[in-house]
């Protein structure tokens, strides 16, 4: 029983900690914020490699297929960019 | 936009000081462009210096040909203009000046100007009724859940823009300023290489995707029977 008491008054302390901290949370949402970018990361990776495979059928059309690449990926870009913005916001609070 | 210095004054703010210079500098180029075309005699020869603007305005006007169709004189000056005024705004930093891209403010002025574009080029080529129909949806009896998604997805059109064209140069301004902070002497080497990706590439790119969905935004606003162009 006295161990859990003290295991509860620690964590406590730490909310405590926190919440008079506020800087510190501030960061940490940031961190989370920009995790953001992994789903777009992943999302642009697979435009590319399409882009790869068509250039490789068909090389002709290669001009066609980068710049409907391009546009694709900044679209995709978009999600993770609220991401970031969200981020610069938490930190420049 | 304004801040109020330490003197009592009102200042502007560095992206807003290096947009207003961008601005005057672009407009005396071009007004001196102006002159210098002006005097061209179009029975002689093609001066040498003349022909990479040809090339520039004829690759905008054919891409305006395809995409707008019939009316596409009214809409190719639009998009050189603000290609030639995003892609200097957006390498700026290359000129030692803060990137006026990086401010939510500016970015948002173009999306606004693109929105109305886009819903006027609606209006004139759809005709009211059918610019009004077209928030409707498929059938009349869904209209109460098409219309909220249909306003919804055309005002979150020219935010989408802005805050891509904002958060892009904005990460390519705050990593430099970074290695800036952190890198001391060595910065000197290293930040020609940082430009020559975060402003020139990354605006290049950036620059060449916010007219391409402009331009693909507001072709999907016309009918396709307008788009046989010779």
């Amino acid at each position: 029983m006295e161990f859990l008491t003290t295991i509860l008054t620690g964590l406590l302390n730490i909310i405590n900690f926190l919440a008079s901290h506020e800087s510190g949370l501030q960061y940490l949402g940031a961190g989370i914020a920009v995790f953001t970018g992994v789903g777009s990361g992943i999302g642009e990776g697979m435009a590319a490699a399409k882009a790869v495979e068509a250039v490789g059928r068909q090389p002709e059309a290669s001009g066609k297929i980068t710049v409907t690449m391009i546009i694709g990926q900044a679209v995709a870009e978009t999600t993770g960019l609220y991401g970031l913005i969200i981020a610069i916001m938490c930190m420049s609070k | 936009m304004f801040k109020k210095g330490e003197d009592g004054k009102f200042h502007f703010n560095s992206q807003m000081s290096s947009m207003l210079i961008i601005t005057f500098f672009l407009a005396i180029a071009i007004i001196i462009l102006g002159i210098l075309i002006r005097r061209v005699d179009p029975k002689k020869k093609t001066p040498l210096w003349l022909v990479p603007l040809i090339w520039l305005v004829s690759i905008i006007n054919n891409f305006a040909k395809q995409n707008i169709g019939r009316r596409w004189k009214i809409y190719a000056p639009y998009f050189l203009t603000l290609a030639i005024y995003l892609f200097f705004m957006n390498i700026s930093a290359i000129f030692c000046q803060t990137t006026p891209t990086t401010y939510i403010i500016i970015n948002l002025a173009f999306g606004i100007i693109t929105f109305f574009i886009i819903q006027i080029t609606g209006i004139v080529s759809l005709g009211f009724k059918g610019y009004l129909k077209s928030f409707i949806g498929p059938v009349w009896w869904l209209a109460f859940l098409f219309i909220p998604i249909n306003v919804i997805s055309e005002l979150a059109l020219p935010l989408s823009l802005t805050l891509r064209l904002t958060g892009n140069m904005l990460s390519g301004s705050v990593i430099s300023k970074l290695i800036v902070g952190s890198a001391g002497y060595w910065a000197i080497p290293l930040m020609p290489f940082i430009n020559a990706y975060f402003d020139l590439m990354s605006g290049v790119i950036q620059t060449f995707v916010f007219i391409m969905l402009t331009v693909i935004f507001t072709s999907m606003k016309i009918d396709d029977s307008e788009k046989i162009y010779e």
